[in-house]
């Protein structure tokens, strides 16, 4: 690292940055892309009201408005929003793909225009990320990831990529262009629309996501959290799991790990016998996915992905799906464990943690599913304790486990609200998950309306998540919580002093700095009531 | 020329009269304290005096000696003063901070 940064000797600081087009006010909330590396999306999203979204370039630091979401509901307390990364737009290639292009046969949701996908629109660095899947009849059994450099405008583009995959993607083969959704729900009385996604690529705004399962009417604070597979451990790269591997199975400008199995049956996988999963504790993993990433053997296998059921411990682990594979792969396939793609929603006054499928296949871990666009209040059980004002999700996917398991990437901590106790749900504890009430951490402070956080998964080894626990006029209101440790310490307040009638909302964002090979938290903050914008760099 | 008359003490006997010349010289001395109210400095030739301004302009100050509390000072030398305050956390920041990342 080029940190230099001298503990107890340099203070840390806030910076002044572009004022947001929009005050603060209650329910407004902020989201942003949490993927370590270059392909992150770089901008941080404001949802301002149900027909105002904003956007912060992370790069550039200036703000613009996006689009209206048109959001149905009446737009106040109990609005949420958050940032999924993956299967935003999916499909398959037609024939005519080269080395370095491919064609798509699936439609895009919207037109793109001329080489519109070579620019993400921060500092125009690289374009959008391109995943292909050469899973067609007679294909490699690869996959590789590149920066899309050009593309023919339409539905169905010619698209271009900065270096070659390696390979001839044969028509059929699965595309995925990962660049992300905004995905934004509304409150009040729920009515179609009042759940949108916003994908940032196409520019395309959904118009039919479910809004079943969900509570008839949402008038207090919620909190969304996504576990997508594109988040890993601060020390690895989007496409190479929770667990680092020694085979790469993909160059670019990045290059991918994966693991490699030992064992394939119709239900089960059997990881390594040595290095990478073989250390793996019992069920560490339960409920996140493994995707295939190589087969050359059994081509169409590899793409696929399943949740774990169960898994043994130890050397040689063997991974119980929740459903069968549609193409058993072959016995030396790679593969990663990634989170689930799912999106958990908790929101106040009650104990439910209602899930939302934003892939494109059902996801089954054997005793619960949920098809695709759709939310369910029993895949993950409910809650000790109802939320209250201010609750939060701190997740812990950042993290390196130590040596015990004592901390794992399935916990996920929740900040009740209206007091100092956190709950951790561990999707991993049980086959619906399992919550541990009110668990002791160092340092607690009562959360309050006002509230707000984000988890910041790039430095400091992926443990803090960082925290404004709102008093009106109060010099100190920031805190930090070291998820893998449990401790929450005081952290460096604002020159700015955040005043007026607490007003709920979630005014707090993080995204990766990447210079070369370093990459730091950038952690931005909204000012209560306020259009006055503040980053902050935590060296330390 | 007219010589100058000095009034008699009034006092409950002798009343001060309201219609002959001892009264033009009472409104007289009523006219003297109008044009020099208490707080007037004569050798300022300036008013002196605590008060509290509801609202207005005032044009130019040339010493402000101590301000107790200044609630908000929207521009600073034709500039918004919240650029002033930014670029001087942002100066305090490069140096503390940006320095440290090399």
């Amino acid at each position: 690292m080029a940190n230099t940064f001298k503990k107890v000797i340099d203070q840390l600081a806030w910076r002044q940055t572009a004022p947001a087009p929009n005050a603060h006010a209650a329910a407004i909330c902020l989201a942003s892309d949490l993927r370590s590396g270059l392909s992150r999306n770089p901008f941080v999203y404001q949802l301002v009201s149900a027909t105002v979204l904003n956007r912060f370039n992370v790069v550039t630091k200036a703000w613009n408005f996006v689009q209206s979401p048109a959001l149905a509901g009446t737009f106040g307390v109990g609005a949420a929003m958050a940032f999924a990364p993956s299967l935003g737009l999916v499909g398959t290639i037609a024939a005519g793909a080269t080395t370095t292009s491919v064609v798509l046969t699936t439609a895009l949701p919207a037109a793109v225009g001329l080489n519109m996908l070579a620019n993400r629109g921060g500092s125009g660095e690289y374009g959008f990320k391109l995943r292909i899947i050469d899973n067609g009849a007679g294909g490699s059994g690869k996959t590789a990831e590149r920066y899309i450099t050009g593309n023919t405008a339409g539905t169905t583009p010619t698209i271009q990529v900065l270096s070659a995959f390696g390979f001839t993607p044969v028509s059929g083969s699965r595309y995925e262009i990962v660049a992300g959704r905004v995905m934004m729900l509304s409150s009040g009385l729920l009515a179609a629309n009042a759940f949108r996604s916003y994908e940032v690529a196409s520019n395309f705004l959904s118009t039919t996501l479910s809004i079943t399962n969900l509570p008839a009417t949402l008038t207090t604070d919620s909190a969304m959290m996504v576990l997508d597979e594109q988040y890993v451990p601060y020390d690895m790269k989007p496409g190479e799991g929770m667990i680092s591997g020694t085979y790469t199975y993909d160059t670019g400008v990045e290059t991918r790990n994966a693991l490699a199995a030992t064992a394939m049956a119709l239900g089960t996988l059997t990881g390594q016998a040595a290095l990478g999963d073989a250390v793996v504790a019992a069920n560490e993993y339960r409920n996140f996915q493994i995707r295939i990433v190589e087969d050359t053997t059994n081509v169409t296998a590899v793409g696929q992905r399943r949740i774990i059921a169960s898994h043994t411990g130890g050397a040689s682990p063997v991974y119980t799906l929740g459903s069968n594979w549609a193409v058993t792969p072959s016995a030396t396939a790679k593969y990663v464990i990634e989170l689930p793609n799912l999106l958990l929603l908790r929101t106040t006054a009650n104990t439910s943690v209602y899930t939302y499928n934003y892939g494109d296949a059902s996801v089954t871990n054997g005793t619960g599913t949920i098809a695709a666009n759709a939310w369910s209040a029993t895949y993950f059980g409910v809650a000790g304790a109802a939320g209250a004002v201010g609750g939060m999700w701190a997740p812990s996917w950042g993290i390196q486990p130590d040596t015990a398991r004592n901390a794992r990437h399935s916990h996920c901590h929740f900040f009740r609200g209206s007091a100092a106790t956190v709950d951790t749900l561990d999707i991993a504890g049980a086959i619906a998950g399992s919550w541990s009430s009110a668990i002791a951490i160092d340092g607690s402070v009562a959360l309050t309306t006002g509230t707000s956080g984000c988890y910041s998964p790039f430095d400091n080894e992926g443990r803090m998540f960082y925290m404004n626990i709102y008093t009106a006029s109060a010099i100190n209101q920031m805190y930090r919580f070291d998820v893998k440790h449990r401790v929450m310490s005081p952290f460096t307040p604002t020159d700015f002093l955040q005043s007026g009638t607490a007003a709920a909302g979630n005014r707090m964002a993080t995204y990766c700095a990447v210079d070369g090979t370093d990459e730091y938290d950038v952690v931005l903050l909204q000012s209560h009531l306020s259009t006055i914008s503040q980053e902050m760099i935590p060296l330390v | 020329m007219v010589a100058k008359v000095v009034p008699p003490e009034a006092t409950e006997d002798n009343p001060v009269p309201v219609s002959d010349g001892t009264s033009r010289n009472f409104l007289w001395r009523i006219l003297q304290m109008l044009m020099a109210p208490l707080g007037y400095d004569k050798s300022l030739q300036r008013q002196r005096g605590t008060v509290i301004v509801e609202s207005g302009t005032v044009t130019t100050v040339a010493t402000v000696t101590t301000t107790g509390t200044l609630t908000n000072q929207t521009n600073i030398g034709g500039f918004n003063a919240d650029a002033h305050v930014r670029a001087s956390i942002n100066a305090a920041w490069n140096l503390n901070v940006r320095a440290r990342i090399t």
